[in-house]
């Protein structure tokens, strides 16, 4: 009976000796709740000085991402269906970006790209207008143009090398995401005012994405369309960020991270920091050193070039070193 | 008339061989009384915030029982291993260890009911934020077994967990988990 006791007494005194050796880390609560909040734009400009629609035709873009990943980290294994209409009323196109829903990213891992797998892209205003396509559970008018996006920089390629599933958006600057406070990383594929139409040998007449490298403006004999979309993505540490301003930039304000050259973003590889008119260029990490530029080039002609001699330096290693500060040059 | 008789005649059949049983159950729960030990597994299933995060999976662990001076009173101890992963990055993995205190319900019958009550600790690892520590945990379950000769049990065990981290500063929710398994267990 004696050791019985000391047994149970023992068994009593565990689990205070297991309590008094816990952690003070809010486990469950970091997983249950998002640090890292990712934010899609369908625009040129990375603010809302984004102009509003100049493309008469369509009214609708159908938008279906399966998911989007980091380096192939499933950070985002989320679906987002949406069609989003061609005006001011969406974040996707004004500026303001469409939230999607996300998982947080690995602490301490240097992520250079974001993949998005695209599975449907689509705008509405077809010809014949009885075209329809399957999307989000039903028919809609319009022409599903993504599986079209099949192309290679230099021309057609026998591989059908895939761009949009997924689309590869690389990140400026890198995300190097610590795990502290709250995260925003931005991905902007160029849509807005960057549409045109193409026809198909069946005589299917469709609005679709530009290509931004080579000039197309019908289906190829075998079916492509390009598909040469100008994405990038950015991340910043919310609340750790300031501004940059350049009074006298009348045209395009440009930043890119010092560490990435200038000449990187030629054909159709736009830089992450793009403002137009306001001068001012929002969300700068503190502590990033950026280089800062102006172009008086069109939104179109930018997203044609292919030399970076348009971009005229206005700063360089510009570093903010407090929230909210702002650099004026 | 004669469905009502065979309805009848089952029912006293059942009766006389519960009556049966019970006779032999005595000598059954003299061997459910000595100290016990054994695994089980199945499926845990994560509830309420961690459901929308994690995924079912299987887990399982071992234990063993002694017996108090109280006769239908037992105390254990538990180790346990399950990892939930997710469709995306998130996943989480317990090693619970704990001890409980278990109330057989004083019933003759084949199965026996068992109540338990416990406390302990709780590894706690996630991801993808690729932390660990050691938090409190609590559970309660039910085990309902049946004797397979003098010294095997089979049963099914029910036990609702719950990963107190609230207590931590800047914590919104505790982990709650319910597990289902198939034990195994011997008498010694």
């Amino acid at each position: 009976m004696k050791k019985n006791k000391l047994l149970l007494l023992t068994l009593i005194l565990l689990p205070l000796f297991f309590t008094s050796s816990c952690g003070d880390d809010p486990l469950i609560t970091e997983l249950v709740e998002n640090r890292v909040k990712v934010l899609l734009k369908g625009t040129f400009e990375s603010d809302d000085s984004v102009p509003a629609w100049s493309v008469s035709g369509p009214s609708v873009f159908y938008l279906d991402i399966s998911e989007i990943r980091a380096d192939g980290d499933k950070f985002a294994n989320y679906r987002y269906v949406d069609s989003i209409p061609l005006n001011e009323t969406n974040g996707f196109f004004n500026g303001q970006g469409l939230n999607y829903k996300s998982d947080d990213l690995y602490i301490d891992e240097k992520y250079d790209n974001l993949q998005l797998y695209i599975r449907k892209m689509g705008f509405d205003n077809v010809s014949p207008s009885t075209n329809t396509f399957y999307f989000n559970g039903k028919d809609v008018p319009g022409y599903d143009f993504n599986l079209k996006q099949i192309y290679l920089e230099s021309g057609p390629d026998e591989d059908d090398t895939n761009l949009v599933f997924p689309l590869l958006a690389p990140v400026a600057g890198s995300i190097n995401y610590d795990g502290e406070g709250e995260w925003v990383v931005e991905v902007r594929v160029v849509i807005k005012n960057n549409i045109k139409q193409y026809s198909t040998s069946d005589g299917i007449t469709f609005w679709a994405i530009e290509d931004n490298i080579n000039d197309v403006s019908n289906e190829s004999s075998v079916g492509y369309i390009g598909g040469n979309l100008a994405a990038i993505a950015y991340a910043y540490k919310k609340d750790y960020t300031g501004t940059i301003t350049v009074p006298s930039a009348t045209d395009y304000l440009v930043a890119i991270p010092a560490e990435d050259d200038i000449s990187e973003y030629v054909s159709g590889k736009i830089p992450p920091y793009i403002t137009n008119q306001t001068g001012v260029l929002k969300n700068i990490p503190v502590g990033v050193p950026m280089n800062v530029f102006t172009t008086s080039l069109s939104q179109t002609n930018i997203l044609k070039q292919t030399t970076s001699t348009h971009y005229i330096p206005v700063a360089t290693d510009v570093i903010l070193t407090v929230p909210e500060e702002n650099a004026s040059y | 008339m004669k469905k009502t008789f065979a309805i009848l005649l089952l029912f006293l059949s059942m009766v006389m061989l519960w009556e049966d049983l019970s006779a032999s159950n005595l000598r059954r729960k003299d061997d459910f009384m000595k100290p016990q030990a054994g695994i089980w597994f199945g499926p845990g299933m994560p509830l309420f915030e961690l459901y929308d995060k994690v995924e079912p999976a299987l887990g399982g662990g071992a234990f063993f029982r002694l017996n108090t001076p109280l006769t239908y009173f037992k105390v254990g101890g538990e180790v346990g291993y399950q990892k939930h992963r997710s469709q995306g990055v998130n996943a989480i993995s317990l090693v619970p260890i704990y001890g409980n205190l278990l109330f057989l319900l004083p019933i003759k019958f084949p199965m026996n009911f068992q109540f338990k009550l416990g406390a302990g600790g709780v590894k706690v690892y996630i991801k993808p934020e690729e932390k660990e520590q050691f938090d409190p945990l609590f559970m309660a379950g039910l085990e309902v077994s049946f004797m397979a000769g003098r010294m095997v049990n089979f049963g099914l065990r029910f036990d609702y967990m719950v990963i107190y981290e609230k207590h931590i500063s800047g914590a919104k929710y505790n982990g709650y988990f319910f597990n289902t398994g198939l034990t195994l267990y011997f008498n010694l």
